[in-house]
């Protein structure tokens, strides 16, 4: 795992580029990558060295590479439109990180090109995505649109029937109820802070501190789940292709309310690929000893390797209840997540709903 | 060389993206979403065809590089080209 982070930040050792001794069987190591979404990196590790592992991964990695220039090509579309119309956005994510760290773009596979823009100029940065020929899919039933909006979520696009045109419009970097609930990210810091992709780009992205929190807690709040390792590795990338400010990224966790949510993807990180220069920083995000013991045992190395699923029901619940940071934040998540305010209903179900009857709702679904 | 004129030049259409894939490469048709991988021989080529002013000098350097009877360059090149052209990725014509 060290090696590929190390050729994706493109600093490997020539003495060093095999990612396998001789003598593994590289048959369920290239399973294990093309189902981890590994195949670009481990293609490129490879290559080199170990030919018969190479060509296992070749079909892949193709199809993971050519992916991205289709997801690059439609990203070049939207800047030149928003960049026209003088319409700031922020790419997150995948995208951001490809071309902010990885060596090469094409070795960071990604699904959908995620652009944050700020709230007022949501409803030009949609006239705009239809003017390009993209519709917005539907949401799901409980995620309505005004819902997204106050969770800093996401309205989805898709250009005609392209596999690879799928596009999400953020009205903010962490989204969901839990961070509305239970933590503070200063959104305009994170826009002040926010650097461009590069010459000749109108995209910004998060500053380098921004980007290993944001992704982070995009990892936790997913409770490991959706391709987990792919962030790790984006965390690991990112500590080598950058010089890291690990106290600032630590400060503002604290501040932000995000210590033990980004102490556990950080110490997980560290531990299963290494991030080299944040040891002091876990040191300082670690909770206490029980809490520290407990997540550790939900986020265990030989689960996320072996691909469990994490996020079974109650767990999930009590896995993000044991990432708050202060306990009156815990208090007021469970607090709003059974009786929310009143504007949190008429979002959520588009009319006054009792609060005894979204309970019921609750207890129906098994959300609680 | 079966439809192909040395003298003419090649271009890569505007649909196609091609992507350097260690000495190999891909093909990307944005219009179809279709890619297709190229050994490191056809990258070579795709190189070439696309910078060279004729495909009389993609030929030359090719035939340089490649330890291959012209003959057998010359087929192999011609065959390539007609199927890329014939999938709207390349385009022929006179310089």
């Amino acid at each position: 795992m060290s090696a590929l982070a190390q050729t994706a930040a493109g600093l490997l050792d020539p003495a060093d580029r095999s990612v396998v001794t001789p003598a593994t069987d590289r048959s369920p190591l290239a399973a294990w990558l093309v189902r981890h979404d590994f195949a670009a990196l481990g293609f490129a590790s490879a290559l080199p060295t170990d030919p018969e592992l190479a060509a296992m991964l070749r079909e892949a990695a193709v199809g993971a590479a050519a992916g991205n220039l289709a997801h690059f090509e439609t990203l070049d579309r939207i800047e030149q439109r928003f960049e026209a119309e003088r319409l700031p956005m922020v790419l997150l994510k995948g995208a951001a990180v490809a071309c902010s760290a990885y060596r090469d773009p094409s070795l960071r596979p990604m699904t959908d090109l995620d652009i944050w823009v700020r709230d007022d100029d949501m409803p030009r940065a949609v006239d705009h995505l239809r003017a390009l020929g993209f519709r917005q899919e539907p949401g799901l039933p409980h995620r309505p649109g005004a819902l997204q909006r106050r969770s800093c979520g996401e309205l989805v696009f898709r250009h005609g029937r392209r596999e690879h045109g799928l596009v999400e419009l953020h009205y903010g970097a962490f989204q969901g109820w839990w961070i509305q609930r239970a933590a503070h990210p200063d959104t305009e810091a994170l826009w002040r802070r926010a650097e461009p992709m590069g010459p000749g780009r109108h995209a910004l992205r998060l500053a380098a501190e921004d980007a290993i929190l944001q992704t982070a807690f995009h990892v936790v709040v997913n409770q490991f789940g959706q391709a987990p390792f792919r962030g790790l590795m984006d965390l690991a990338v990112l500590a080598r292709a950058h010089r890291i400010d690990w106290d600032a990224v630590a400060e503002r966790a604290s501040a932000w309310r995000l210590a033990t949510a980004t102490w556990l993807v950080l110490d997980t990180a560290n531990r299963l690929i290494g991030l080299p220069g944040c040891g002091a920083t876990v040191t300082r995000l670690r909770p206490g000893p029980a809490r520290c013991a407990a997540l550790r045992g939900f986020v265990t190395p030989s689960a996320l390797l072996s691909g469990r699923d994490l996020a079974r029901k109650t767990r999930r619940h009590l896995f993000m209840l044991a990432l708050v940071d202060r306990p009156r934040d815990g208090a007021r998540l469970i607090g709003r997540t059974l009786w929310p305010e009143a504007w949190w209903i008429v979002a959520r179900y588009g009319r006054p709903v009792g609060r005894v009857e979204h309970l019921w709702g609750l207890v129906r679904r098994g959300e609680v | 060389m079966m439809n192909v004129v040395l003298d003419g030049r090649a271009s890569a259409t505007p649909r196609v993206l091609c992507k350097d894939l260690g000495d190999e490469a891909i093909l990307l048709d944005l219009e179809t979403e279709t890619y297709f991988g190229l050994n490191a021989s056809g990258s070579r080529l795709w190189k070439l065809l696309t910078t060279a002013s004729t495909i009389r000098d993609a030929f030359k350097v090719m035939i340089e590089e490649y330890d291959v009877p012209p003959d057998e360059l010359l087929r192999d090149m011609g065959a390539l080209i007609d199927d890329l052209v014939g999938r709207g990725l390349l385009r022929t014509g006179h310089g």
